[in-house]
């Protein structure tokens, strides 16, 4: 027997969710909200049911942040799997645009739904929050390679799509 | 001086959750994690056990055509014409009387890409969880016809292709799906190919009553694929290096590429640290790193020679040398410290490609040397 799995491996019951939550919420609900291209409620709801699930398992989980960003992952993709199969309108409803142009994303957002989710999730964490590929890995909960790919085609077709400096004027 | 996209994306950190996020999640779980029917918890072991020896063999057709139903598009596009996939660049013409839509589906592991083309209106409402999606499929008319082209993006990286396909792809080159997990279709005409260095895949679906003009328009459709003409230089879908036509490379040539030869940012060169040789064998084209790392001492890394006398690689200084499939000889032979090869890739159009991702983690499999 090789131990168990490594996020229930040694649970630590004492883990303050209300101070995860204010630590690791808004990073993650950002990372969702890109990795969901703009749909704020998409991340809304995987976050709060992500945190739900967590407060449910507490005292089984070894390592709140990167079970939370999976479990999140997982829900989202639920979230946005289901409104494909719905009937599509014509045209295809915007993801709520208001809050992004409001944040002044009003180009990001439109280039974020260029890339696949994986590129959305990877570039978001790596150079927005700021990861290491090893950590974007385990909270993708992928391998380091295929994070690699992924930022690398993630990067190259935001530049293709905004432009490679910075406007100054 | 940040990117513009590195800058946009830094603006995202203006955004805030909204309030009430932490209350929801006191109230707990809203969802229910999916349950199984009493009857699929019985039959659920054996399905899967059956799916085993299925998946073992046919891994691709399980996930192209997955028996579960569904579609959606993204970009629609009827009518005949000549169509242009966005990411590959790949296209085909579409006769009149059939009618093409380009999709994209997928999740968080493995994305699909391609285009649909249809003698009827597809239901693209029919639930499916397959990638891409098949449930189109199940409303299949008996006088219909039907072609699906499309590649992977995501899931386990394979090595490159030796060569691209050959195109027109042929519809003698197709064969008929077996075993086929769909539904009541008929069972299509498939095959995998590759095009500029990645893989894709086609099908095509002919109804039992479908007329003559209709058969001879899907397979139409087949043989007007064609993909982008490379330029040497550029890096390809931030994956290969377009080198020169593969006629510049005579068989049994090596040509050394240094690193700041190369197209691309500084992280994609430090794929390749100081470049690499690309070897032209009767067989095929391989590149060979010129840095090495051995586990040996006096050096454990150094920037490979080459030897063109002797036709050998060296790291000058130490005595160490291997012969033209990365073997070393002399003191050293046998020790199975070999040098990674890495395939490269003869295009469509005659270019060769070498992707520097795959460089330290895969050896090339030839079935044999390539010089014989």
């Amino acid at each position: 027997m090789r131990g168990k799995p490594p996020d229930r491996a040694r649970p630590d019951a004492a883990v303050n969710y209300e101070q995860v939550f204010r630590d690791a919420a808004p990073g993650l609900w950002r990372t969702i909200y890109a990795f969901a291209a703009g749909r704020r409620a998409v991340a809304d709801d995987a976050v709060a049911e992500a945190f739900a699930r967590a407060l449910e398992h507490a005292g089984q989980i070894r390592d709140p942040v990167p079970w939370l960003y999976r479990t999140a992952f997982r829900l989202a993709t639920e979230d946005l799997r289901r409104e494909r199969r719905k009937p599509e309108p014509e045209p295809e409803p915007e993801p709520d645009q208001a809050p992004a142009s409001a944040a002044g994303l009003a180009a990001l957002v439109p280039a974020l739904r260029q890339l696949s989710a994986a590129q959305r999730a990877a570039v978001v964490l790596h150079y927005e929050a700021d990861l290491p590929i090893q950590e974007v890995a385990r909270r993708m909960g992928t391998s380091a390679g295929a994070v690699k790919v992924h930022l690398f085609r993630g990067r190259h077709r935001l530049r293709e799509l905004l432009g490679e400096e910075v406007d100054d004027a | 001086m940040p990117e513009r996209w590195q800058h946009e994306l830094r603006k995202l950190k203006n955004l805030e959750p909204p309030p009430g996020l932490w209350d929801r999640a006191v109230l707990g779980p809203r969802r229910q994690p999916a349950r199984m029917r009493r009857t699929w918890r019985v039959i659920a072991p054996i399905a899967a056990a059956l799916a085993v020896v299925v998946v073992a063999g046919t891994l691709g057709l399980v996930r192209a055509f997955g028996p579960a139903a569904g579609s959606s598009g993204q970009v629609a596009n009827h009518g005949a014409g000549r169509f242009t996939d966005p990411g590959f660049g790949w296209s085909i013409r579409v006769p009149a009387g059939l009618g093409a839509r380009h999709f994209r589906n997928g999740d968080l592991r493995v994305t699909s890409d391609g285009f649909r083309v249809t003698s009827f209106p597809p239901d693209l409402r029919a639930p499916g969880s397959g990638t891409p999606p098949m449930g189109w499929l199940r409303s299949f008319p008996a006088d219909g016809v039907a072609v699906q082209i499309w590649g992977l993006e995501g899931g386990p990286p394979g090595p490159p292709p030796l060569r691209d396909s050959a195109f027109p792809l042929s519809p003698s080159s197709f064969s008929r799906a077996r075993p086929y997990v769909g539904g009541t279709e008929p069972r299509p005409w498939y095959r995998g190919f590759s095009g500029d260095g990645f893989g894709f895949a086609a099908a095509v679906w002919i109804g039992p009553q479908a007329n003559p003009t209709e058969r001879h328009a899907a397979w139409a459709v087949v043989r007007s694929l064609r993909f982008p003409r490379l330029r040497e230089g550029t890096f390809w879908h931030s994956t290969y290096y377009v080198l020169g036509r593969a006629s510049r490379y005579p068989t049994g040539s090596v040509t050394t590429f240094p690193a700041s030869s190369l197209p691309g940012s500084r992280a994609v060169a430090a794929h390749v640290h100081k470049g690499f040789y690309l070897i032209h064998a009767p067989r095929a084209f391989y590149v060979i790193h010129r840095l090495s790392q051995q586990p040996v001492k006096p050096s454990t890394q150094c920037t490979l020679a080459f030897d063109r006398k002797a036709f050998q690689f060296y790291c000058p200084g130490t005595g160490l040398r291997w012969n033209r499939v990365g073997q070393p000889i002399g003191a050293r032979a046998g020790s199975g410290w070999d040098l990674p090869l890495v395939p490269a890739t003869v295009a469509q159009d005659g270019h060769i490609l070498f992707s520097p991702f795959w460089g330290d983690v895969l050896r090339v499999d030839l079935r044999g040397s390539p010089w014989r």
